[in-house]
């Protein structure tokens, strides 16, 4: 598994998630989208096997869950508040990995092509996916 | 006092108080413990003091079940036994591999994991290791530079090895055991029948052959088979002329629950900064290895397995043992490991400065080592063809099931949460553990070289062959020290288990001794 240029900005840590999207190096747009952006797992691995998780949790969702229930889902924060996907950016970053955090708390994991992921992280990727289309 | 039996006159008599036949970890480390005791001890070894080839040549056997090493190499031939070859890894046992486990069928011993723990602390003097401490914080304040990683030890802990230099008992303890007066050590002396009474409820000889034609005959009060679990089957069931079946064999269990370590590469930890691990990296003192908690493996309804870790870079360089052990010849299978474990540190850029450990690294190889689930179908049985001294030859018939590869899945969810938790990085399980329908096994799954089972211990005569003394049930002076008397295996190498172990049946053998006098007096 490569790392890649583009996972750069994703500094290390969950805990230093304080990410200027400035710095960001990777040509694909969606990555520019928090919510398309499981900033830990980029950290990781490339953008490719992001892709690929995306893709298989894709299918593993019930049939007809569409981009917008997803972003929905995504923009729920862990007392079931609604962010605008226009917040800034560090606040969605932020909560995003409040949530990520808060799964792996709850064992609410996922396991994507091998990867023991929370169900946010994993639900990340398939964004990835959906907005790269 | 050491006697090559091939010089003996053919047919003779050797006479003593406890026979004790095979001189490996378990032979030897029992007869230690006799020296200075005023019992005849006879020591059998069927080899000599160095590797021989046609004395190894009697290990030829057939693998009919899930592939496995060839069982020439599997095992060394002659004085010290297979420790000439272990790379003594030690720790204990879990006290919940003591234990019934609703989730495991046959599981359970009948003894406790406490009733070993006295035994241990003396094994550790005879493989050479340390305190008998495995506490995390004991080895933390040892070594400043052991940071465990930060994961819940109610689900994932940290469990404690230690090394043996590691202990060749061949070399180490030659001269202790043939200058020992009361030990008579008889190399050469290959056992190839046992012989009772009438009804079998007691063992009256041993008949023990060589290459050079003698056959020879041995009495005494006390028989203890230290042959290994495949030799130990061989030897009951092949001494069919008075018990049809064998001997300890009435309810068709010998041979059976044959089980190994299953020991495969399955995952990857990618952290997120890169951390040297050193509490979990190879080195000459202690280390540590990734364990679930009981409750969890109860929870989950898991085998009892660990992770270990070495640096990705160099571990991707290494071929599975079950491909370099292939030779028949057990020095050839060890060079081989060797070499792929030497090439992959030369290939990697951290190899080059040879180090185990690298400042630098982020991702590491995880390496699961777990008990198989007690399988009557996985054992040892007879060829209908004979060895050169007339023993039908063993055929390994090793079989998984799959509780096994579920367990191995489990783990590294747990593992993945447990880092996940953290946010120190993330695990990705190997291709092979991805469809959780699959239940296959891929080429590369091997075995760490234990043998176990096949002369399980139970008390209940029906579930086992030895009762918790180790003892054959239905026969009142015949015991068996080794791992064959395992119920389940753990998650961990044998050897040191094998030696606690024998160390018990030595004083329980030792008070036999004393009780059967004073019956005699009174
Ligand atoms: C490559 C390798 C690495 C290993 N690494 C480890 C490790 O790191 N940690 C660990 O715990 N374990 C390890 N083991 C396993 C360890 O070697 C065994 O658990 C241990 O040697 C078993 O002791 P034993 O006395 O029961 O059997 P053995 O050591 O095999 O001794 C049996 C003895 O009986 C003799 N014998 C056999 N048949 C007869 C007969 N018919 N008559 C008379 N004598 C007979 C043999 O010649 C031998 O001397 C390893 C094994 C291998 C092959």
């Amino acid at each position: 598994m490569n790392r890649r240029a583009f996972v750069q900005l994703s500094l290390v840590g969950a805990a230093t998630l304080s990410v200027p999207l400035l710095t960001c190096k990777s040509r694909n747009p969606a990555m520019k989208n928090p919510l398309a952006f499981p900033v830990f797992l980029a950290g990781i691995c490339d953008d490719k096997t992001i892709h690929a998780i995306g893709e298989t949790y894709l299918k593993q969702l019930p049939d007809g869950f569409s981009k917008n229930a997803l972003e929905k889902l995504l923009l729920t924060d862990i007392s079931g508040n609604i962010l605008q996907p226009s917040s800034p950016k560090s606040l969605l970053f932020e909560m995003l990995d409040r949530k990520t955090h808060n799964d792996f708390e709850k064992e609410d994991t996922v396991f994507v092509k091998g990867w023991v992921l929370s169900k946010t992280e994993a639900c990340q990727c398939v964004f990835f996916v959906l907005t790269s289309k | 006092m050491h006697i090559d039996a091939r010089e003996l006159e053919n047919g003779s008599l050797i006479e003593g108080d406890i026979c004790i036949i095979g001189a490996g970890a378990a032979g030897i480390s029992m007869a230690l413990q006799y020296i200075n005791t005023p019992y005849k001890i006879i020591l059998l070894e069927g080899g000599g003091f160095d590797y021989d080839d046609k004395v190894q040549e009697l290990y030829v056997g057939k693998i009919t079940g899930q592939p496995y090493y060839p069982l020439k190499s599997a095992r060394l031939h002659y004085f010290g036994g297979t420790t000439g070859h272990w790379a003594g890894m030690c720790t204990t046992f879990d006290a919940i591999d003591f234990t019934k486990r609703s989730w495991v069928e046959h599981s359970g011993w009948p003894i406790k994991r406490e009733d070993l723990d006295p035994f241990y602390e003396r094994a550790h003097k005879i493989v050479e290791i340390g305190p008998y401490n495995y506490s995390l914080d004991y080895w933390l304040k040892q070594n400043p530079s052991f940071v465990p990683l930060p994961l819940d030890s109610n689900v994932v802990w940290s469990k404690m090895w230690q090394f043996s230099p590691p202990t060749r008992f061949g070399k180490k303890y030659k001269d202790v055991i043939v200058n020992a007066k009361n030990i008579h050590l008889y190399t050469y002396a290959n056992a190839v029948e046992i012989r009772g009474n009438e009804n079998v409820s007691s063992i009256t000889s041993v008949t023990v052959k060589n290459y050079a034609g003698k056959t020879h005959t041995v009495k005494a009060k006390y028989f203890i088979l230290a042959c290994c679990a495949i030799q130990n089957t061989r030897l009951l069931l092949s001494s069919n002329k008075q018990a049809k079946a064998g001997i300890g064999n009435d309810n068709d269990l010998v041979g059976r629950f044959f089980m190994e370590h299953l020991e495969i590469n399955s995952a990857e930890l990618w952290l997120h900064k890169p951390d040297p691990l050193k509490l979990y990296m190879l080195n000459t003192l202690a280390r540590a290895e990734l364990a679930i908690h009981p409750k969890k493996q109860e929870e989950f309804q898991m085998l009892n397995g660990t992770a270990s870790l070495s640096v990705l870079e160099t571990a991707k360089k290494r071929h599975p043992a079950i491909e370099t052990w292939s030779k028949e010849d057990p020095r050839e299978s060890l060079n081989n490991l060797h070499e792929s474990d030497n090439n992959a540190m030369k290939k990697s850029f951290y190899g080059k400065i040879n180090q185990l450990i690298s400042p630098d690294a982020s991702a590491y190889q995880l390496f699961t080592r777990i008990e198989q689930a007690p399988n009557p179908s996985s054992r040892v049985m007879l060829d209908t063809e004979k060895d050169y001294l007339g023993v039908p030859k063993p055929i390994l018939h090793w079989v998984l099931t799959p509780q096994e590869k579920r367990s191995i899945r489990m783990l590294y969810k747990l593992i993945g949460q447990q880092v996940g938790l953290a946010g120190i990085g993330r695990i990705r399980m190997m291709e092979y553990l991805q469809d959780e329908n699959d239940d296959s096994w891929p080429s590369f799954t091997g075995g760490g070289w234990h043998h176990m089972g096949t002369t399980r211990m139970s008390d209940d005569p029906k579930k086992g062959v030895v009762d918790a003394n180790c003892k054959i049930h239905g026969v009142d002076n015949l015991f068996v020290a080794g791992s064959s008397c395992y119920a389940t295996g753990a998650a961990v190498n044998p050897t040191l288990t094998v030696i606690a172990l024998s160390l018990r049946l030595s004083d329980h053998v030792l008070y036999r001794m004393k009780t059967d006098k004073l019956l005699s007096h009174a």
